[in-house]
Formats: C-alpha cells, structure tokens, sequence
C-alpha cells in the first residue's frame, strides 16, 4: 500500500522549481562534460560533488544524478563526430557512429545515439522502481551475518570484474578496508592509526580522496599519455545529412530492447559499468545480426546496441546502491559519498527513513529522460564546438576545481594533503593496472562490512556458523560460493588451462 | 597512443608488492604491538580484530604479488609515457597543497593553473594571464559568494 504522504512529498520534489533548475543545470553541465574528451563522468561527479553539500538533498542529488546520466550520453558527441569517446563507456559507439560521420550521415547518427539512450534509460529506470521496494523489503529483514555475505559478495565481485588481474583488485579491496579502519572504532570508539592526529579522528575524508583517486589521477594521466589527435578528426568530415526515420528506429527495436535488458542486468551487479557494459551489448549484438559484417562499418544496430547498453547501465546501478547500500559502480560511489554527506545513509534504512526523497528521486529519474532528450536535441545541434577546447586549458581549470572542491567539504587545508596522496595513489594505480574501484568500494563499505562481522561474531560467540544456520545466510553463502567459482572458472580460462569458444570483442579498461 | 612497454616491469611490480607488504606489516605491527584493550587481536570484541584479519589478508596478498611477478610465465608490461612531465605536475600539486595556507588561495592558485597549463605545453603569455587571472577569479568567488566556503588568506592578503 502506497502510503499517500510519501506519494505527497515526492511529488512536491519533483514539482520544486529548484529541484526542475538543478536537475536541468546537472543534465546540461553533464552532457558538456562527457563531450569533452577526457573528462570522464566519475570524474565530473566527484569534482561537482562538494557544490551539492551546500543544498538540500532534495536538490543536490538530482543534480549529480543529472550529471551522471548527461555525461554518459554526452560521452557519444565526440565519439560520433571526432572518433574520441568523450568517456569509456562511449568507447563502442564511436566504431560505428564515427563510420556513420565519415559517410555523411553524422545527424543520422546523434538522433539515433539519443533515441537509444533516452528509451534504454527509461526502460531501465522502470526496472529500478518495480525492483527496489520489493528487494528493499527482503533487505529490511536482513542481519548481520547476512550484511556482512552481502558485503563481502560485492567485495569480491568488483575485485573480479574491475581490472586485468583478480589478485590486484582483491589487494586494492583490501587497502580499501585498511583505509577506511583510520579512525575512531565504530563499536567501542577508539582510536585507531591516527597517530595522534586529530584531524584523522573522523577518518580518512571520502569526497577529497575520491576527488584526488579520479581526478587528479585523470590529469596525472593525460600528461603522461597525451591523447594524439587522430588525422581525420575534426577535419573536413562534414556534419549533419539525413535524419533518422521512424522506420529505422522501428526496425531496431529488438536490439534495443536486448541491449537494454543486458544494461539493466550488468548495472545491477556491482563493479560492473557503462564502460563494460556497451561492449558486451555490441557484441551480443553483432552476434544476433543478420548483418554482422556491417558492424565497425556504420551499423545502426551496432550504434543502438552501444548507445542503449552503456545508458541502461545508469539507473540499474542504482539498484544495489538504493536496496543494499552497495556502489553499483564508482559514479554511485560517490553518489553515496553525497548522501551521506547529507545525513542519509543509502541501503534500506533510506527507504524506511526517507520513502518520500526516494519515491521523489524516482521521480525525477523518469522526467530526467524527457530532459535528456530536449538537452540532447540542443547538444546535437550546439556541442559541435566543445570538443575542439585545448586540454591546456581544460586540465588547469579542472585542477582549481579539485582545489577548490575538496577545500570546501570541511574547510580544511588537511583534506588538500587527502586530495594529493589520493591524486598521487591513483596515478600509480593507473599506471601499475591496479584497479581503483576496489579501492574506493573497500573504503566505503568498510565501516558497515566491519561492524557486521564483527556483531555477527560476537552473537555466535565467535563461531563462524552463524553464517550459514540462518536461511538467508545460507542463500548468500551459496551465492558467494558460486561468485567465487564463476572468477576461479574465469582465471583458468584466462590463463589458457580451460579453451573456450569465445568470439573476441575488443575491451578497453581505463583501470577504474 | 605513443607509449611502450618498459623492460622493468617486473621490478615496478616487485616495488609495488614490496609496498603493499611493507602496509601491511605496518598495520599488523600497530595492531599487535599497542597494549590491550586496543590491541588484541585475537579478540572479536578489540578494535584490531577487524585491521588485524584485513592486515594479514593484504601482506599475504603483496607476498603472492610478489612471488607471480617472478614467474616465469609472468607478462608483466609496464606502459612508458611522459612520466617526468606527470611528476612535474604532481609536485606542482604538492606544493600547491602545502604552501595554500601560508600562501593563500589566490597567490596558489594564480601561480599554479598557469604552471599546470606549461606542463601541458602552453607557451603562448596571453593564454598563460588568462588563466592566472580568469578562472581563479570566477571559482573563487563562486565558491566564497554563492557558496560561502571562505579560503585561506596566507600572509601576502
């Protein structure tokens, strides 16, 4: 029964001017942001995540989520255009948009990239609503020992799916938890290795750490491999040609929808994001097709699957986020870095605590596609020009709001010393293959993951059955077992023991 | 992109597993060389017990990191790029972090988005004032006027 007070106050969220203003600002300032190569939309979120802690949640949260969804899509632009993703998880779209570029049908190529985007995230954000009040009430009824399954689950997933090597990811988990055991003990309050610092007594500071693991790093990163400019981009391809006709986006229907519900499935899984998910959609695509040999070559299944496939992935990865608490990716990371800088604490208690915000940025979810697609219509026409901005320009200006941003979170010239080890700490990770989201997932979740084993222990005192004698417990043991089978098939797969027949898809991992 | 695979490699991974040891034994070292209450790990109830497991999980972590990086089926690959460059920039950040107080924001960030815009090859002087003067400005007083976050003045404001 759908109680009418929260039906009440998610409506008045959503009818707030403010929140219209700031979701709008987020959806534009976030398609700007994905076009501009290099500047990814983790990125974009973590550095305009300190703006949100000085509104109320019912604005600032809708503005990061706009980001998040307008950089996704806006990720496309250049991709299509110049043959330079503006962020990875648009890395598949620019094989067959920027083929659709080179034969004159660019406007063909934005409509179609749009369309795919703002269906496959509608689509996918009405499976978040159908999904999450339902798991959240199993969740509700969830336990330590349960907590601590899940918890550990997700660990694992992520750690297996994040980078080249397991062993890297489970070690930057691991640091992660390490991390994130700085300060004061959540269960009996001491200090531990601050040494003697006060300014560590409240932990390791989240949104400065992940501005410097995502941002910092990303500059880190370009200076020591500048991107080359490809010969034919931004030269004389000429924009614009035939718009797309309905019978076209008709006839692709099928492959939307399968690259959707794929989207929607990986996102939904921790650790895995838009960047993974686009290249298993174009695959999956290019296998069903009765036209294959087109892909690569200015397929519009190609350039629907990727588009639909990476833009599923956003409200999908709300799910875990929403329901359990847990990142379904690094954006949600610090999604939840936000909301808890708000005084929420994303996982069931959010539903039980604050049904109306929830109910309201569902809401807001859905009117965001209807947005997107007036934005997106707009950055077609107007974002030609945006991709051409000098990274000398880019990269220092980004630096000062890096600055700036983590200054502002407590006023503190400590948090730039937090903002420069975690710059200097994602770089060589970055350049060493070690996976960061691991890293950022342990920090965050490390707190909740300790205080569930730890409860879960001393209830049983200290058996280690109380994880799996309880039903729930059991399933997600279970769950665990099958998690870590599936990563050890895959390592012996990997490692030539086991041969599969596997059509190669080409990846591209950018180690976050 | 104009990278290469650097030959060492495999001692870049044997550093950096040396590195997650030396964390991890660092930890381990805290946890059980502070006196009880704290300091018991083997007890579920201490503050270590949960560091203490997650400590010996990481060094034991660093030592197989180190072990499989001398394998001799090991493929270790190690990309070359513009490494100084990136350190450059890196100190540039560091000090940027550690001298804002003394500094003030808008000396810091005067001098370092221009610096950082060199790193990248700026060399053109107009560009270099613009972003010394435009920028800071703007974030600046975004952040004190709309926001309310007020920066350290240093001792030159």
């Amino acid at each position: 029964m759908i109680d009418l007070a929260v039906l009440q106050q998610g409506l008045a969220m959503l009818a707030s001017p403010w929140t219209f203003l700031a979701l709008s600002a987020g959806l534009a300032g976030g398609i700007l942001i994905g076009a501009l190569p290099g500047l990814t939309a983790t990125m974009a979120v973590a550095v305009l995540a300190p703006f949100t802690f000085f509104m109320e949640a019912t604005i600032g949260i809708p503005f990061l989520l706009g980001i998040y969804k307008g950089a996704i899509y806006g990720g496309s632009i250049p991709a299509i255009l110049v043959n330079t993703p503006g962020t990875a998880a648009a890395a598949a779209t620019a094989r067959d948009g920027y083929a659709l570029t080179q034969q004159g049908k660019s406007r063909k190529a934005l409509e179609l990239s749009l369309y795919s985007s703002v269906v496959a995230d509608f689509l996918a954000t009405l499976v978040l609503i159908m999904v999450a009040i339902p798991l959240a009430s199993i969740a509700i009824r969830f336990g330590s020992p349960e907590f601590a399954l899940l918890y550990l689950i997700a660990l694992t997933m992520i750690a297996t799916v994040s980078g080249e090597s397991f062993l890297k990811g489970l070690i930057a988990a691991g640091l992660g938890l390490l991390v994130a055991s700085i300060g004061l003990d959540p269960m009996s309050g001491y200090q531990r290795f601050t040494f003697g610092n006060t300014d560590l007594l409240g932990g390791v500071s989240l949104i400065p750490l992940l501005i410097g693991m995502f941002a910092l790093s990303e500059i880190l990163m370009q200076l020591t491999h500048p991107p080359e400019r490809t010969n034919d981009a931004g030269q004389a391809v000429e924009h614009g040609g035939e718009r797309l006709k309905w019978a076209e986006f008709w006839a692709l229907r099928p492959t939307i929808l399968r690259s959707t519900s794929l989207g929607t499935f990986l996102g939904s899984l921790p650790g895995l994001g838009a960047e993974i998910a686009c290249w298993i959609a174009y695959g999956l695509a290019r296998g069903r097709s009765r036209e294959p040999e087109r892909f690569g070559k200015g397929s519009l299944e190609g350039l629907a699957a990727a588009e639909s496939g990476n833009n599923a992935v956003v409200p999908a990865a709300l799910i875990p986020m929403t329901v359990f608490g847990i990142p379904g990716d690094t954006i949600t990371a610090v999604l939840i870095g936000a909301l808890m800088a708000q005084g929420m604490m994303p996982g069931p208690l959010l539903i039980q605590q604050n049904p109306g915000f929830l109910f309201g940025l569902f809401l807001v979810l859905l009117v965001t596609n209807v947005l997107l697609l007036i934005f997106g219509l707009a950055a077609i026409r107007w974002l030609k020009q945006v991709t051409r901005i000098p990274p000398t320009v880019l990269y220092p200006c980004v630096l000062l709001l890096c600055l700036c941003g983590a200054y502002a979170v407590n006023s503190s010239t400590f948090d730039l010393l937090i903002l420069v080890v975690g710059g200097g700490l994602g770089y060589v990770m970055r350049r060493t293959h070690f996976p960061i989201a691991p890293l950022i997932i342990g920090l965050l979740l490390g707190p909740g993951f300790e205080s569930a084993v730890r409860q879960s222990l001393v209830f049983s005192n200290g058996s280690l059955a109380i994880f799996w004698s309880r039903p729930g417990s059991l399933i997600l043991l279970i769950l665990l077992a099958l998690v870590i089978l599936t990563m050890a098939w895959r390592g012996l797969v990997k490692a030539g023991v086991i041969r599969k027949r596997s059509k190669s898809h080409p990846t591209k991992s950018n180690n976050i | 992109m104009n990278t290469r695979t650097w030959p060492g490699g495999r001692l870049i991974e044997s550093l950096l597993a040396l590195a997650v040891i030396a964390v991890g034994v660092m930890f381990l070292r805290i946890v059980h060389g502070t006196p009880p209450p704290f300091g018991d790990p083997r007890d579920i109830g201490s503050a270590a017990f949960f560091p203490g497991l997650i400590a010996l999980l990481v060094t034991g972590l660093g030592v197989v990191l180190l072990l499989s990086a001398w394998r001799p089926a090991s493929s270790v690959a190690f990309e070359s790029g513009h490494t100084a460059r990136a350190l450059l920039a890196y100190a540039l950040m560091v000090a940027m972090a550690v001298s804002i107080r003394f500094l003030g924001i808008w000396l810091v960030t005067m001098l370092a988005v221009p610096l950082l815009a060199m790193c990248f090859g700026e060399r053109r002087w107009y560009v270099l004032l613009a972003l010394a003067v435009v920028p800071p400005t703007l974030v600046i007083h975004l952040f004190e006027g709309v926001m309310g976050v007020y920066f350290p003045r240093g001792v030159v404001l």
